[in-house]
């Protein structure tokens, strides 16, 4: 990979990475993240522990396509400053699989699939 | 087709986030290829309205 730009952040503030997240600081040439969630939203706080598995619901095992590149592209990068600066970045939350990643990367691919499910009280009939 | 890209002077001074989920990727740097997939599935049966009761799988 060549003509690539460097990467210069003078100062990073992060408060969490959680849920498998990363952050990378360096080049990197694949990169692969995947996460998967199923979300339940209650009407009241009330925890029952495992509930269900991931493999009685197609969305997480569903093959999702990736469109082909078919068209021949001629890629030509002109690198008049060859430096990426950044003075400063203040991140709250990394979550769920995914990448802060400073420096430059030839492939990359990230996968996200949730269920989600909202369970309501059940309310008098008018 | 031919894609001819200037990359000039890029300089930022502040970048604050709240927050980067569900396999997002914030990068400062250059890539070749980026492929990123997304499914949110929130079918009509997982409104449920009724007690409580833990999630029963189906089949």
């Amino acid at each position: 990979m060549d003509g690539v730009r460097n990467s210069v952040v003078q100062e990073i503030s992060i408060n969490d990475v959680v849920f498998g997240s990363n952050v990378r600081i360096g080049d990197t040439t694949h990169i692969k993240a995947y996460s998967r969630a199923f979300a339940v939203q209650r009407e009241e706080e009330l925890y029952f522990g495992f509930e269900v598995s991931f493999d009685d619901f197609p969305i997480f095992s569903e093959v999702i396509p990736l469109p082909p590149i078919t068209v021949n592209i001629q890629f030509h990068r002109y690198n008049l400053d060859p430096v990426i600066r950044v003075d400063h970045i203040n991140i709250i939350g990394i979550s769920s699989s995914s990448i802060f990643h400073v420096g430059s990367i030839k492939d990359a691919y990230l996968e996200s699939r949730v269920h989600h499910v909202r369970q309501l009280k059940s309310r008098p009939e008018v | 087709m031919e894609l001819n890209v200037i990359n000039r002077e890029l300089h930022v001074e502040n970048i604050e986030i709240i927050g980067i989920a569900s396999s997002a990727l914030f990068m400062i740097g250059d890539a070749e290829t980026i492929q990123q997939a997304s499914t949110f599935d929130t079918p009509a049966e997982s409104l449920i309205i009724g007690p409580f009761v833990p999630f029963v799988p189906r089949g």
